[in-house]
């Protein structure tokens, strides 16, 4: 042992003390010094607080604390882990002698969390070192656990962003609307979650596509042209081109034989048009003059004219036209002429026509959103701004979280106004400021400050837990229970979070947490060699991506374990999934499907093809996935010029997989990851790249067994299955998930006691619901994310 | 307007482009500016994942007589090329920070600053050259700089080895805290530089949708105000950086109306993203003529994030860009890295072409754009951060020699490639990140 691992805890204590001493001077004391001086240190620590308070405060007992556990680490860890060939890179005296922890306190709170972790699963020290008997054991744990008291509600969370998929469902729920994820701004991905750290970046572009998509979605919910009666255009007889002859007859072009009228006219918008012509008919023989309108060659009316040229009437008819040039014709087809004869004058019948008025695009129907949105409007007797208000305002607090600012809102009712006095009508005014109001950072911007007492207001957990269950904004109910004050107590906040969960929005959590949690979104960028594989299309990737949600959804409502995703024995299949897992194809998609030898998340085939490569399987991303999703330990990444394994055509055709991956192992820095992750990746390889059964590799016979560094055989995926089924660290792993992405910052290490008080207060075997119902009862939910 | 695949229009635009390519050599009276001005000096970074095929890709000697297999696309811009061989990225190396080559690789190629390790929000890299630059001659254009990617960000997971994302999908930083998003929708740039698509056709309707915009922006100015108050600090900061970018906004929609006059045909523009060569293609337009129209002079465009792994079928080749650079020295994993390389090259040429074919004053907008294209590491099996395969093209009427192989004899920090073209710019720098001289670009 080095000089300076004996004088460590000298050194930590001398800091506490004289703040910035040299700690060589330190270095250069006698063990029995050292004790000495700490020994004083000791004593005067403990007059200071004895003078300070009666009582020991919180931060006395962390000092008392710290002290403890660097003596501990000094004694059971320092002997592999200082600065002499630190053992996994981890030089605990200087991580404990450098700066005052004040200064470097996440980190700190972190490697305290480490370090409580691999005490508490009992893999430190290794069985090689000297044991650590179960008193000193207990009592590092607790100095930890003193340490690390309320440290997950000290460590702040970064803006916020709503992401896309917020944004989206949001939209839809309170306008009824749907908008193009292309529309809005990319997400920032951390920790696996689209909705925690994209607010790194909100300048520049992301600015403009915020605004740019609220004024999409303004003008998806109240349509150009709405408020204004339809555009008219009128175009005198005369102006149309004759086919053949025609001839004038006062203020009427006459067609005389069967000739066409025609003219071009532009479309500047798409939709319904009425043409209206005003004709007459100089009425001959035995049926009225006839009249056929055509557009671009095509006849879309015909009118029997009736009417004479001293009553001229209006002959309506509508029709469909896309934007651009169209030409519309008017053409009399059943000319009659009889020569005049002895006592009988001649018989002709003309079509006589005067003008034409196009008009449109017409609105087909009333508009659902906008009727909707429109539901509250006072009408027309009010000003434009109180008119607004009165529908905004009921949108207002359920688009920005909370009560509504009133003079945010006075502001609206201004632009109203002004908007209307520039020559608006009052739903393009409205659209305007709909906009105005999406585009607000009071809609984007998770704001989640603490109140005075340092509490979360009732408002900001109810658009906590609306985003957490719903991805979507809080209804009215949710407001109202805030507003109540009925979320600040524990028994109104589960009851609320109940109600919402039994939901139809509460489906979310299979949409949008599942496959974020399980990594499972990277689907759409899977591209399996269709060469290998013929069978994978389009359809059956979006029918694995479904399974992974219908899966998920099924055992929520129902209520089922949460453990129940490893352990069940069916899953959710649809024909082509029936048909890739070789299965009879269920009467409706999507059915709970028995599925003999497969079933759970281990069996799906997102999860098969996710984790391989394009061209075969990967049972080291396999096992890899394994460890990040489901067992909550994800392995360090691989150390820095890591071998890859040998693809040299002459190794890789000859040498299986696993033989390959053996001699990879060879290497002690890849060993001490691989041997774990190789073996549970492995027992999956009877499924292929895209998840299909397979006897064999190519002609090598599969071999899926393997046995885990603690001992235990696993081979094949019902052996896995009960591995990872019956470790709690599953659960843990999804409590993880779900705090990230609730309170928007990474549950690591600092928090490790913090969830393990967690996890140990579930039920033995707690469904999904009561896993999410102790997230939003917790004191980190319950707190601010930032002050 | 539905971006539809698979459309006519852009093999015409090609057509179209091929046909004017070579105007760009002769002096042309007619386009000198009014006031006599020369036009302005720009530059382009273009990045590429992954590394190269540096086998394929090295000249083999000082001259381009001989072109390398991997250059071989380039060969009717070879007079304007300077090939670069030498350069390091020290910030790259692992050092004590482990894994994460390809994430490190974006994170430095235009900062040559260490990048903070860490996926939470405390990222940290160093001010890019595109930002220093954009800094300095940003005032001038509506826009101080673009930032393109041809590649969204992952949907699901993390990037690299405990790397946040933000380092392996953008090259571009404004401060060293803060990341530049990438447009990577060409119907999104588009909307940037010319407006929106929908919008009606004739000046009236856009001057009314203009003045809807600014009593749009007048509100949420003055609601921010009111707003910021309530915020917590780190809330009030990102708030700052959204008014700052709304403030840009309002000076530019007059100059966004003034920009689509001058696009003969936006539709024309805005189809044809059915491949990922007309993606690349498009952005490239795009970005062609936002320099032409003196909208932005800086910009950059990541081609692929750090370590993509999408597929190569237009080379025929099935397993992702990422695991095949892996290539373990087998020889079939290596040739389709040079596929992969020269067909980028071929996206490249075509850019190049664009470049060449708005002509300006007496030559073309490549004769005063310095177009750096390049990789944050060398060998994808190998991770390297030195010997980095470089060229530049473009910048003549700026004083870049073009036309050779520059060998650098040791190796030499990116960031002296950095310096020299801000000085070639006219930016009057001392020194940049790590660089211990300017390397000698010119004439």
């Amino acid at each position: 042992m080095s000089t300076a691992v004996r004088a460590f805890p000298m050194a930590l204590a001398a800091r506490h003390v004289a703040g910035n001493r040299q700690h060589g001077v330190a270095t250069a004391v006698s063990t029995l010094c050292s004790l000495i001086v700490w020994i004083m240190l000791c004593v005067v620590l403990l007059a200071k607080i004895i003078s300070a308070q009666p009582s020991l405060s919180a931060a006395d007992a962390q000092a008392a604390a710290a002290l403890s556990l660097a003596n501990l680490v000094q004694q059971h860890c320092a002997e592999c882990h200082d600065a002499d060939e630190p053992e996994a890179g981890l030089d605990l005296l200087a991580a404990f002698a450098t700066k005052p922890a004040a200064e470097r306190g996440s980190e700190r709170a972190a490697l305290h969390g480490r370090i409580w972790r691999v005490l508490h699963e009992g893999t430190m020290p290794p069985k090689t070192a000297g044991p650590l008997a179960a008193t000193e054991r207990a009592a590092m744990q607790r100095a930890l656990e003193t340490l690390l008291h309320d440290a997950e509600l000290r460590q702040p969370s970064p803006p916020r962003r709503l992401s896309r998929e917020e944004v989206r469902r949001s939209v839809r729920a309170l306008l009824g609307v749907d908008v193009a994820a292309e529309n809005l701004p990319e997400d920032e991905l951390a920790f696996g979650f689209d909705n925690v750290a994209n607010l790194r970046a909100v300048g520049g572009a992301v600015a403009e596509q915020l605004l740019r998509a609220a004024e999409h979605i303004a003008a998806q919910v109240l349509p150009e042209g709405m408020g204004r009666p339809p555009a008219e255009r009128r175009m005198e007889a005369e102006e149309f081109r004759c086919n053949t002859e025609c001839g004038a007859h006062g203020s009427f072009v006459s067609l005389y034989m069967n000739s066409t009228l025609s003219a071009r006219w532009k479309v500047k918008q798409a939709g319904v048009f009425e043409l209206v012509v005003r004709a007459a008919g100089q009425q001959a023989g035995d049926e009225s003059a006839r009249m056929s309108v055509r557009i671009d060659g095509m006849q879309r009316g015909v009118h029997s004219v009736a009417a004479t040229v001293n009553a001229p009437a209006d002959y309506s008819c509508t029709f469909e036209l896309s934007e651009g040039e169209h030409e519309i014709s008017i053409a009399f087809v059943n000319d009659y002429y009889k020569a005049a004869a002895i006592g009988r004058p001649a018989a002709d019948r003309n079509l006589l026509v005067d003008a034409a008025l196009l008009r449109g695009p017409m609105r087909n129907g009333p508009h659902a959103p906008a009727q909707a949105l429109l539901a509250p409007d006072v009408g027309p007797t009010q000003a434009g701004g109180l008119r607004a208000r009165s529908v905004l305002q009921p949108l207002l607090r359920r688009l920005w979280r909370g009560a509504v600012d009133a003079k945010a809102l006075s502001g609206l009712e201004q632009l109203v106004d002004a908007r209307m006095r520039a020559g608006d009508v009052f739903e393009e005014a409205l659209r305007t400021a709909l906009a105005a109001a999406l585009a607000s950072p009071r809609f984007w911007l998770r704001s989640e400050v603490g109140s005075a007492t340092g509490q979360l207001s009732g408002v900001t957990l109810a658009s906590r837990l609306a985003l957490l269950l719903w991805s979507s904004a809080p209804d009215a109910a949710l407001l109202d229970a805030a507003t109540r004050g009925a979320l600040n107590t524990p028994q109104g906040l589960q009851s609320e979070a109940a109600r919402m969960l039994r939901d139809p929005q509460a489906s979310a959590l299979a949409e949008r947490f599942a496959p974020q949690w399980l990594e499972l979104r990277n689907l759409v960028a899977s591209a399996p060699d269709p060469q290998r594989f013929p069978t994978f299309t389009p359809a059956l990737r979006s029918s694995m991506a479904d399974e992974v949600v219908r899966f998920f959804e099924q055992v929520r409502i129902q209520e089922l374990p949460a453990r129940e995703l490893l352990r069940a024995s069916w899953s959710c299949v649809d024909a082509p999934l029936a048909a890739l897992y070789g299965v009879p194809v269920p009467a409706t998609p999507f059915a709970r499907t028995e599925l003999p030898g497969r079933g759970g998340l281990l069996g799906m085939a997102a999860m098969l093809t996710v984790t391989s490569n394009p061209g075969r399987t990967s049972p080291v991303k396999r096992g890899r996935w394994v460890l990040d999703h489901l067992l909550d330990a994800p392995p360090p990444p691989p150390p820095p010029n890591a071998g890859s394994l040998d693809e040299r055509p002459e190794i890789a055709d000859s040498l299986p997989l696993r033989e390959r991956l053996a001699l990879h192992r060879r290497d002690p820095s890849c060993a001490s990851c691989h041997t774990r992750m190789d073996v549970l990746g492995f027992a999956l390889e009877h499924f292929d790249g895209i998840g299909a059964w397979r006897e064999k590799d190519g002609p090598h016979a599969i071999d899926s067994s393997g046995v885990l560094p603690d001992g235990r055989r696993v081979d094949g995926l019902a052996a896995l299955k009960s591995v990872v089924a019956e470790d709690r660290a599953f659960l843990r792993g999804m409590l993880r998930a779900l705090f990230t992405t609730a309170v928007g910052r990474q549950f690591g290490p600092a928090d490790e006691v913090f969830l393990q008080r967690t996890l140990e207060a579930l039920p033995a075997d707690p469904s999904i619901h009561q896993i999410v119902l102790a997230v939003v009862g917790s004191s980190v939910f319950n707190s601010p994310a930032r002050n | 307007m539905v971006v539809t695949p698979n459309n006519k229009a852009l093999p015409d635009r090609r057509t179209m482009l091929r046909a004017t390519g070579l105007a760009c050599a002769l002096p042309l009276l007619e386009g000198m500016g009014m006031d006599g001005a020369p036009p302005p000096a720009r530059a382009l970074w273009v990045f590429l994942p992954n590394g190269m095929n540096m086998g394929l890709w090295r000249p083999k000697s000082t001259s381009l007589a001989q072109l390398s297999p991997t250059l071989q696309p380039l060969a009717a811009h070879r007079s304007a090329l300077t090939v670069i061989s030498g350069l390091a990225i020290e910030a790259g190396r692992a050092g004590a920070d482990g894994a994460g080559d390809h994430a490190r690789a974006a994170a430095t190629f235009l900062s040559c600053a260490r990048a903070k390790k860490t996926d939470g929000a405390d990222i940290a890299a160093g001010l890019s050259v595109d930002q220093f630059a954009a800094q300095h001659l940003g005032a001038a254009t509506p826009l101080a700089s673009l930032e393109l990617g041809c590649e969204p960000g992952r949907l699901a997971g993390g990037c690299d080895s405990g790397y946040s994302c933000a380092y392996s999908n953008t090259v571009s930083w404004s401060s060293p805290t803060t990341p530049c998003a990438k447009e990577t929708s060409p119907r999104r740039l588009f909307e940037r530089l010319f407006g929106d698509m929908d919008a009606a056709t004739d000046v009236r309707a856009r001057a009314l949708a203009r003045a809807r915009k600014r009593s749009i922006l007048d509100w949420l100015s003055d609601d921010a105000k009111r707003l910021s108050g309530t915020l917590s600090a780190p809330d009030r900061a990102a708030l700052d950086a959204w008014l700052t970018a709304l403030r840009a906004l309002e000076k530019r929609l007059a100059a966004a109306e003034d920009a689509r006059a001058q696009v003969p045909n936006p539709e024309l523009l805005t189809k044809g993203t059915g491949s990922h060569a007309e993606l690349i293609e498009l952005m490239g337009l795009l970005l062609t003529r936002a320099f032409e129209g003196d909208q932005t002079r800086i910009a950059t465009l990541m081609v692929g994030n750090a370590g993509s792994n999408r597929p190569f079928r237009e080379v025929d080749w099935s397993d992702g860009h990422h695991d095949t650079s892996h290539h373990g020295k087998d020889p079939k994993k290596l040739a389709a890295i040079g596929r992969i390389n020269a067909w980028h090259m071929e996206r490249l040429a075509t850019l190049l072409d664009a470049l060449s074919a708005a002509r300006e004053a007496d030559g073309c907008v490549l004769d005063r754009t310095i177009v750096m294209m390049g990789c944050g590491i060398s060998d994808g099996d190998r991770h390297n951060h030195d010997d980095l395969p470089v060229l530049l093209a473009g910048g003549r009427a700026l004083g870049v020699r073009g036309g050779h192989h520059l060998e650098l004899t040791k190796p030499t920090p990116m960031a002296n490639l950095h310096l020299a073209m801000l000085r070639k710019l006219g930016i009057k720098a001392q020194s940049f990140a790590d660089s211990t001289s300017a390397l000698p670009i010119g004439a």
